[in-house]
């Protein structure tokens, strides 16, 4: 309930508000503001080059191939029940697990 | 035609624009500083430095504010956070709420209407605080509970018992 004395003391609030000119204040601020660091933007060039430079590399190697080929494999292992490539799945569990963790530090960066 | 917050945001994020935060800053400068002059009750030799204190950290911190949040809340946070931490450092005298009755005499004898500014002095920091931005700043309980970091039942018991203390300090009668 809104009552009574709440409208009194909004009257009182406003017979005593003020409203304070710049004068200068602005400028005050202005002249003593830090040098920004600009570390976001450095940490997002960073981010892109190595992308770029790790999807090169793998271009370049003909990474994809042997990757189809571990999956492939691995699923068969699965489905006829032989042994893995285990140091396929290690690697493969490496670059998952990298994969998720650099966005993941990045999201809880800039949601903190 | 005068540019959004987010516009000016963007260009000082972006491209480092400091007469886009001159504009912000003209903007939210009278809001801060009258809020500081609330709490200091009327220190004007503190309130400049403490205004000047809270623009610089928004500066800073400006590439970290989300857009999911309304900006004038967040800037008040900042602000609340450096009055809180001068308050820490120079303790602010309080008038303890039994001295309510001789403040209240005291003006009572007066012809001139009870300030504000006066009757804020008998509520504890957390009550004036409430008050100030619920009441003079328009926040919403929520936006002041977001602003003090304190949860929103001690935002409203703080509002309530402010509201006690001053309807004590003005001698209200319905």
């Amino acid at each position: 309930m809104n009552d009574n004395f709440e409208d009194f003391l909004k009257k009182e609030i406003t017979k005593s508000s003020f409203q304070s000119p710049d004068n200068g204040f602005s400028d005050r601020v202005v002249a003593n503001l830090p040098k920004r660091k600009r570390v976001f933007a450095r940490r997002e060039v960073i981010i892109i080059t190595s992308t770029f430079f790790s999807a090169l590399a793998f271009i370049l190697t003909k990474g994809f191939y042997p990757f189809i080929e571990g999956v492939t494999s691995l699923f068969n292992s699965f489905i006829y029940q032989t042994m893995p490539n285990y140091e396929f799945v290690i690697v493969l569990l490496a670059f998952i697990f990298i994969s998720v963790l650099i966005p993941l530090v990045e999201l809880r960066k800039r949601v903190l | 035609m005068s540019l959004t917050d987010s516009i000016l945001i963007t260009q000082v994020i972006l491209n480092d624009d400091h007469r886009a935060f001159k504009k912000l800053v003209e903007r939210y400068q009278s809001d801060i500083r009258g809020l500081f002059l609330r709490l200091t009750h009327g220190n004007k030799g503190i309130v400049d430095d403490l205004a000047q204190e809270s623009f610089i950290r928004i500066y800073k911190y400006l590439s970290g504010y989300r857009a999911k949040a309304n900006f004038k809340t967040w800037i008040f946070r900042i602000a609340y956070n450096v009055f809180y931490e001068y308050h820490t450092k120079n303790k602010i005298v309080q008038v303890d709420i039994d001295s309510v009755e001789a403040i209240n005499q005291e003006h009572s004898n007066s012809s001139s209407a009870i300030d504000f500014q006066q009757a804020l002095k008998v509520l504890n920091q957390n009550e004036q605080i409430a008050i100030v931005l619920h009441y003079e700043k328009g926040f919403t309980h929520r936006e002041v509970s977001k602003i003090t970091k304190q949860p929103l039942g001690t935002v409203k018991t703080n509002i309530l018992r402010g509201k006690e203390k001053l309807k004590i300090f003005y001698n209200y009668e319905r």
